[in-house]
């Protein structure tokens, strides 16, 4: 069921609207949250100290090799809860931090009060940044939607690439149903997709010296790398968590200083920038929407809270000029120019090339 | 129209000082050329300097501003001083031999109560005011070998746990010993909220 | 109160955290350090060019740092002539640090004549072949004009072995006459703890300490005042 609300429609149970192109209203609510709560039974809400949870647990344990998993840290909530969580239970954790460039200082210090606090050995890899300020421009000049694609490719295929290279099977992700459980297709496309990474870089005069000292991986060759020959696994703890992002913010504000950086993933300076002014601005979309539909789903926040966040901006006017100088200055882009690109054509991934028959059959099983 | 006006007398920090305040949405008017002495169109003069009291007096001799900016004080517009430039708005100093603008009575001594002359790190600082108290705090950025001796104490707002005058108020007078553009966020909450009040009246 | 100051060293393309000095990890982009030394409100800064030459994309590079940077700045193995001073100071630069040698003598005469002392850092190389008396060594900073005296232990460069302050011990006394800085070898924020209550330190100097983890094998940028303020270690 829908509600009109200015000149949009929303749905009436979760707050998903019609900027998500491929929405349906039902009955009960929408496609969004309809599509959640069957998810939703896959959420087993265990406290961390219960049997099941151990249960659960016991079965990562105790491999020949040196560690258990391995956990990637962005400074964010939810790796690092989950690296407290897994360290409270003695797994043994390899912890590994992926720099593409724009680390917030909280998400830094965070890594750093937990990983020396916990004793947890930490491997951080510092992406080159020249060929990485290129590709986001790249990506900024072809004009699609998902501007986190560079960052979050990286992210996923070092950390895997560090697993294989461990002989560690299991990568512990901090993905959660409480809060991310409902993200509309229209407002992202896969980081998978190294094709299409490739041919975006070729597209836009990223050189192949550039683009080879980033190590894009295509969908194939990270199925074979990974899953066939590794038998990598990306395992959710925190789906067999009664997780809650309020209580584990305050636990480890208590238990580390852990910090709060502001809205979510604001953990990246780049995704400030990208949820907070360009998909708003640019796409008409507000992030916020998908995170706090999810939040109401789950049961961690009511539907009218989440209604009066999002009658205030993510960022005010002043604080979006500012990410729009910081995010110019650092790519080292005129502000002129990023504005024209802010206003280009808008381009759909799907019109270009990538890997998309994978992804057809991918998002068919 | 308010304006804010930053003197660049060919002596140090005001590129830095434009970028805080610019940061905080203010909008400054650098100004190094010489200003016509009929130019009233403005609420606050802000006076950076870094170096010696001579040097800066010279050069601000040679940048043609020096009687405007006297003016200024005496038109009762916010001038505010900061570091070398807090300095050169008194009588004299002992680190030379030109003369201040004269602006406020008092002259400029060496540094006592530290260990070496030169005062310099970050210190603590006190403000007694209550229009001022929020901004106490010890990340306070100090580079000096000369300290404001104003003949009336009074006017002093503040200072290190030392007793180095940190901040000096007479009437729409302000010189700020410390460097408010390297102190943290609380330095520049109080350089540009200095300058907002000016706007605002 | 005593300084804790950062030190960062760009090699042309890249920073890096060193070893004696030499390369050992890359630290990626300069800016970026730049930047999370000035959110972390560091006391200070100091960034190293060890193989600056003039050129104009390096005197853009150096404008772009010192509007990088809202922390007292002050930079190392740029400034050879007045001209480069100048030029720097001009565009908010708080301090140089200069080697202390007779070569260089005159021209921090000059940059603390025009600037004031507080703008110059004298450098002084632990050599422990040399048999440096202090006070030959407080009458060359003295004549130099320099507001303060920065010891870099090179042999202990990168190492986290501890500061040897038995051998830098030697230098107290120039605590009397200006503010006395030490570099090399910090081992990490208990060791900080300890020697910033010595009274004749003003404050220490850190590179690898503050760009790694703990044990110094990945870069983790980090800067926590309460780990060596005030509170239980």
């Amino acid at each position: 069921m829908s509600e009109k609300c200015g000149r949009t429609m929303i749905c009436s149970r979760c707050v998903m609207d019609d900027t998500d192109t491929s929405i349906v209203f039902t009955q009960t609510g929408c496609s969004n949250c309809d599509q959640a709560l069957l998810d939703l039974e896959n959420w087993k809400r265990n406290e961390p100290d219960s049997n099941d949870f151990k249960e659960y647990v016991d079965q990562f344990r105790f491999n020949k090799n040196e560690f258990d998993f391995v956990i990637g840290l962005s400074g964010g909530i939810d790796s690092s809860y989950l690296l407290h969580i897994l360290k409270k239970t003695n797994l043994r954790i390899q912890a590994i931090h992926v720099d593409a460039g724009w680390n917030s200082k909280i998400a830094t210090s965070n890594i750093f009060k937990m990983t020396e606090r916990l004793k947890i050995p930490l491997k951080t890899i510092v992406i080159p940044w020249e060929p990485m300020r290129k590709l986001q421009i790249a990506y900024l000049k072809s004009g699609v939607i998902n501007q986190d694609v560079p960052q979050d490719h990286l992210f996923t295929t070092r950390v895997k690439k560090f697993a294989a290279q461990m002989n560690v099977k299991y990568i512990a992700s901090g993905w959660n149903y409480s809060s991310e459980s409902i993200l509309p297709t229209s407002w992202s496309y896969s980081p998978r997709d190294g094709k299409q990474i490739k041919h975006i870089a070729h597209m836009y005069g990223v050189t192949k010296n550039d683009l080879s000292k980033l190590e894009i991986m295509t969908q194939l060759s990270q199925y074979y790398n990974f899953n066939l020959r590794k038998k990598i696994k990306i395992i959710q703890p925190l789906n067999y968590l009664n997780y809650n992002r309020d209580v584990a913010k305050e636990l480890l504000t208590n238990e580390y200083n852990w910090q709060d950086y502001g809205g979510k993933h604001e953990e990246s300076r780049w995704t400030k920038f990208y949820q907070g002014v360009w998909l708003p601005k640019r796409w008409g979309i507000d992030k916020r929407k998908a995170h706090l539909s999810s939040q109401i789903i789950s049961g961690q926040i009511d539907r009218q809270k989440a209604l009066n966040m999002l009658n205030e901006p993510i960022l005010n006017e002043l604080q979006s000029e500012q990410e729009f100088n910081f995010i110019a200055n650092k790519l080292q882009i005129n502000q002129s120019e990023l504005k024209d690109l802010m206003f280009a054509s808008k381009i759909s991934h799907e019109s270009l090339k990538g890997d998309h028959l994978i992804r057809k059959i991918r998002n068919h099983l | 129209m308010n304006q804010i006006l930053l003197m660049d007398y060919g002596v140090g920090n005001s590129a830095k000082i434009k970028q805080v305040l610019e940061m905080k949405a203010l909008n400054v008017t650098v100004v190094d050329f010489k200003l016509e002495d009929n130019f009233q169109d403005y609420q606050t003069l802000i006076l950076p300097g870094v170096g010696s009291f001579d040097g800066c007096m010279k050069s601000l001799e040679a940048s043609g501003n020096l009687d405007f900016i006297k003016q200024a004080a005496s038109l009762g517009k916010r001038v505010i001083g900061i570091c070398a430039g807090a300095q050169i708005i008194f009588e004299s100093s002992e680190e030379g031999s030109c003369k201040g603008l004269g602006i406020i009575e008092g002259n400029v001594i060496a540094n006592q109560q530290t260990k070496n002359v030169l005062n310099v790190g970050r210190k603590i600082v006190k403000f007694e005011d209550s229009n001022y108290s929020r901004f106490s705090s010890d990340r306070f950025y100090f580079s000096h070998s000369f300290q404001l001796n104003p003949v009336d104490k009074s006017c002093i707002l503040a200072k290190t746990s030392e007793g180095i005058p940190a901040f000096i108020k007479k009437k729409n007078i302000y010189c700020i010993q410390f460097h408010p553009e390297k102190s943290g966020m609380l330095g520049i909450d109080f350089l540009s909220d200095l300058v907002l009040e000016s706007l605002v009246n | 109160m005593k300084r804790v100051i950062p030190a960062i060293t760009f090699f042309n393309e890249s920073v890096f955290v060193t070893l004696q000095f030499q390369k050992r990890l890359d630290g990626g982009d300069l800016l970026n350090s730049i930047r999370f030394f000035s959110e972390s409100d560091a006391d200070e800064l100091i960034v190293s060019f060890p193989r600056y030459r003039n050129s104009e994309s390096n005197s853009l590079l150096l404008k772009s740092v010192i509007e990088t940077c809202f922390v007292p700045l002050n930079i190392a193995g740029v400034v050879r002539d007045m001209n480069s001073a100048t030029e720097l100071f001009g565009l908010g630069l708080d301090k140089v640090s200069i080697t202390l040698t007779s070569k260089n003598i005159n021209l921090m005469k000059e940059i603390s004549s025009r600037y004031g002392s507080q703008a110059i850092t004298a450098i002084v190389k632990i050599d422990r072949t040399l048999d440096l008396t202090t006070t030959l060594l407080a009458d060359q900073l003295l004549e130099s004009g320099a507001g303060e005296v920065l010891f870099i232990d090179i042999a202990k460069d990168g190492s986290g072995s501890g500061l040897d302050l038995p051998f830098l011990e030697k230098f107290k006394s120039l605590s009397d006459k200006m503010p006395v800085l030490l570099r090399g070898g910090c081992s990490g924020y208990a060791e900080l703890g300890s020697v910033l209550n010595l009274n004749w330190i003003d404050g220490i100097v850190a590179a690898s300490m503050f760009s790694c983890t703990a044990d110094r094998q990945s870069i983790l940028l980090n800067y926590e005042r309460e780990m060596w303020s005030n509170h239980d270690l």
